[in-house]
């Protein structure tokens, strides 16, 4: 029991949170507010599961928000090209379009960082600028809006259930490829010890790749849905998504020095997160003091779940 | 070897860099040969219509008064530093004026000095900085402007009721004057009361999300009044996606081709729209017009327009909301 506490700390804070707010306030457990909260998250739960492959094996993806950027507007302009000359399937289209961009992203980034031996921290930086100076470029500056009708359907203002269950199938999938295939033990090999993983014959160059082109296409579709959601694609939007991303995997329990972590644990970190700001808003707490008490709390759950995971002996010194 | 390939690439690296700052001040439209002037226009943000039609503004003004124009600003109004860089380079290659919104009213207030003090005048527009230096401020009242917004959504309401407001960024000038004339204008009405601000952040996802859970923490509110487009597009969505589109009136600052699209639809009941056009086109003269001695009025008020679908049609005001089609 202890070591189940121990190794699901996260949602086990998560829990607590919900019922406790649900109890004292009113207009939280209320549908129509859950349900925003809930067609909110998936943006970022995608995100964050993608980067959680990415930290298991040590590394990290800065470029994640302007990725998404990049293609929600390749996405746009992709549909109103095709719109403007009435082919059918544009949406289709658009959405491959921006993932493909995404994924391209991925792989310069997986390729500099896993064969070139750039840190990832700066592959990633490079490509956060690239893919936002790129998605500027694209639009020269303006934002790109008026798609059709049935894009909505996506970003989750016309049925909050359809990004939800695109983000509980991604979460499921990512969670079954860590658990139950080969790549999934050689993304905690690799994070656990690349050295011996290389001599135990995990091609790691291979697969450290591989996590940054999962990372950056999970990115990419987080960016069309957000597209869809706010129904404008802005050069300049998911700025500082990453290091919200970022933050969601830590709450959620994953090292930073890789091979600790989970997706489920990056879901749970997500809905902390976004359940705070809807809270501080709900409660009409400033915008300023927002950012200082979801800082703070970022620092004291993952000082806490540090703690906690020390005490069982699950952490290694 | 390996230590002199290293360094060589460190050079190139820095070289590069350079170069491209350098480069990356695109000269306006108006350029002409033999320009009399050198003049560089640092928007706020240069990814909305409002600063697009700035833009515009400047442009013909450069174009009529034969000047050199430079446009370059950071690509978000939150950008305090960026837009602080872009400024210092430009004293730095000598400009004979800046023409500037600055992103932040205290932020700009040494370098506006230090321009001044190189013997670069200053024209302010659109967001001024709190000091004497610059030669003008031309701009809206954006005060009166707010509550003029103030007034028009305590009638949409019917004089009674909750209203929420959503400025962009805390401590932007324009922003907190647009809180301030807005709060006035509420605060002679009895029956109204504000009951939520949050801020935008300029972004209209942002936007959405504080716009809905202002609904949701005030059931009964009546109206909001989103202070910028940012803002304005986020609030609109979020009334959509709720289904409380009509049923609590929104009224916005400017007037973008997405606010119009829902001012038509019905999301938004009336605009507060600037003339973003002559503020370009009025900066850049104002110094062009201290460049060569003539006087200059300190503050210069471009005025607002209150746009509903009762005066949509007007001549006089599709030449406002158009002024990119002239």
């Amino acid at each position: 029991m202890k070591r189940f506490l121990a190794k699901h700390s996260p949602l086990v804070i998560l829990a607590v949170l919900c019922l406790l707010i649900a109890a004292l306030m009113p207009n939280f457990r209320k549908p129509g507010n859950l349900k925003k909260v809930a067609y909110r998250t998936p943006v970022f739960g995608i995100m964050a599961s993608g980067q959680t492959l990415v930290i298991l094996t040590g590394g990290i993806d800065l470029s994640v928000g302007s990725v998404a950027a990049l293609s929600g507007v390749v996405n746009a302009k992709t549909i109103k090209a095709m719109e403007s000359r009435s082919l059918p399937a544009s949406v289709s289209v658009g959405i491959a379009a921006g993932l493909a961009v995404a994924t391209l992203c991925g792989v310069l980034c997986g390729f500099a960082t896993a064969y070139g031996k750039i840190p990832a921290f700066i592959s990633s930086l490079g490509m956060m600028m690239i893919a936002r100076g790129a998605a500027l470029v694209i639009t020269g500056g303006v934002p790109v809006r008026g798609f059709p009708d049935r894009f909505a359907y996506l970003g989750g203002t016309r049925g909050w259930y359809i990004p939800v269950s695109f983000m509980l199938f991604i979460v499921a999938l990512l969670t079954i490829l860590l658990l139950a295939t080969r790549f999934g033990r050689a993304v905690y090999a690799i994070g656990g010890n690349s050295q011996s993983a290389r001599l135990s014959g995990i091609p790691v160059h291979r697969d450290r790749m591989w996590v940054f082109v999962l990372c950056a296409l999970l990115a990419g579709f987080a960016g069309i849905v957000e597209t869809s959601r706010v129904d404008i694609a802005a050069p300049t939007a998911a700025e500082g998504y990453e290091l919200e991303a970022v933050a969601a995997c830590v709450i959620g329990g994953a090292s930073l020095m890789g091979g600790e972590g989970t997706v489920i644990g990056a879901l749970a970190g997500t809905l902390i997160m976004q359940i705070l700001v809807n809270l501080c808003n709900l409660l009409h707490i400033e915008t300023d003091w927002q950012k200082i008490l979801v800082g703070s709390l970022v620092i004291a759950l993952v000082a806490y779940d540090t703690y906690r995971k020390r005490k069982s002996g699950l952490l290694k010194e | 070897m390996k230590r002199i390939t290293l360094a060589l690439l460190s050079a190139v690296l820095v070289l590069g860099c350079g170069k491209q700052a350098a480069q990356s001040t695109d000269p306006g439209q108006g350029t002409a040969s033999g320009a009399r002037y050198t003049i560089a226009v640092i928007p706020k943000g240069t990814t909305h219509d409002f600063w697009l039609t700035v833009k515009a503004g400047a442009e013909d003004a450069a174009r009529a008064l034969n000047v050199h124009m430079y446009w370059k600003g950071p690509d978000k109004e939150t950008e305090v530093v960026k837009q602080l860089n872009i400024i210092e380079d430009f004293i730095t290659m000598e400009v004979d004026a800046l023409v500037m919104a600055a992103c932040d009213e205290s932020a700009m207030i040494d370098v506006v000095r230090r321009a001044k003090d190189a013997g670069i005048p200053v024209v302010t527009i659109d967001s001024g900085v709190k000091s004497d230096d610059p030669v003008s401020f031309v701009a809206t009242d954006n005060v009166a402007g707010a509550r003029a917004a103030g007034q028009e959504l305590a009638r949409l309401i019917g004089g009674e009721g909750e209203v929420g407001l959503i400025p962009f960024v805390k401590g932007a000038a324009t922003s907190e004057m647009r809180e301030q004339g807005f709060k006035e204008a509420i605060a002679e009405i009895p029956g109204i009361r504000l009951v939520a601000t949050l801020y935008s952040d300029s972004d209209a996802a942002k936007g959405m999300n504080v716009t809905q859970d202002m609904i949701t923490a005030n059931p009964n509110l009546a109206g909001i009044f989103a202070a910028n487009e940012g803002g304005a597009i986020g609030a609109a969505q979020a009334l959509r996606a709720d289904g409380k589109a009509g049923e609590i009136k929104l009224v916005a600052f400017d007037a973008s081709d997405e606010e119009i699209a829902a001012l038509k639809e019905g999301v938004i009941q009336a605009l507060v729209v600037q003339n973003p056009y002559k503020m370009g086109y009025e900066g850049v003269k104002a110094a062009v017009d201290h460049l060569e001695g003539r006087p200059v009025e300190k503050r210069i008020d471009t005025g607002v327009t209150v746009v509903s679908m009762e005066n949509f049609d007007e001549p006089e005001i599709q030449n406002i909301l158009n002024p990119l089609s002239k």
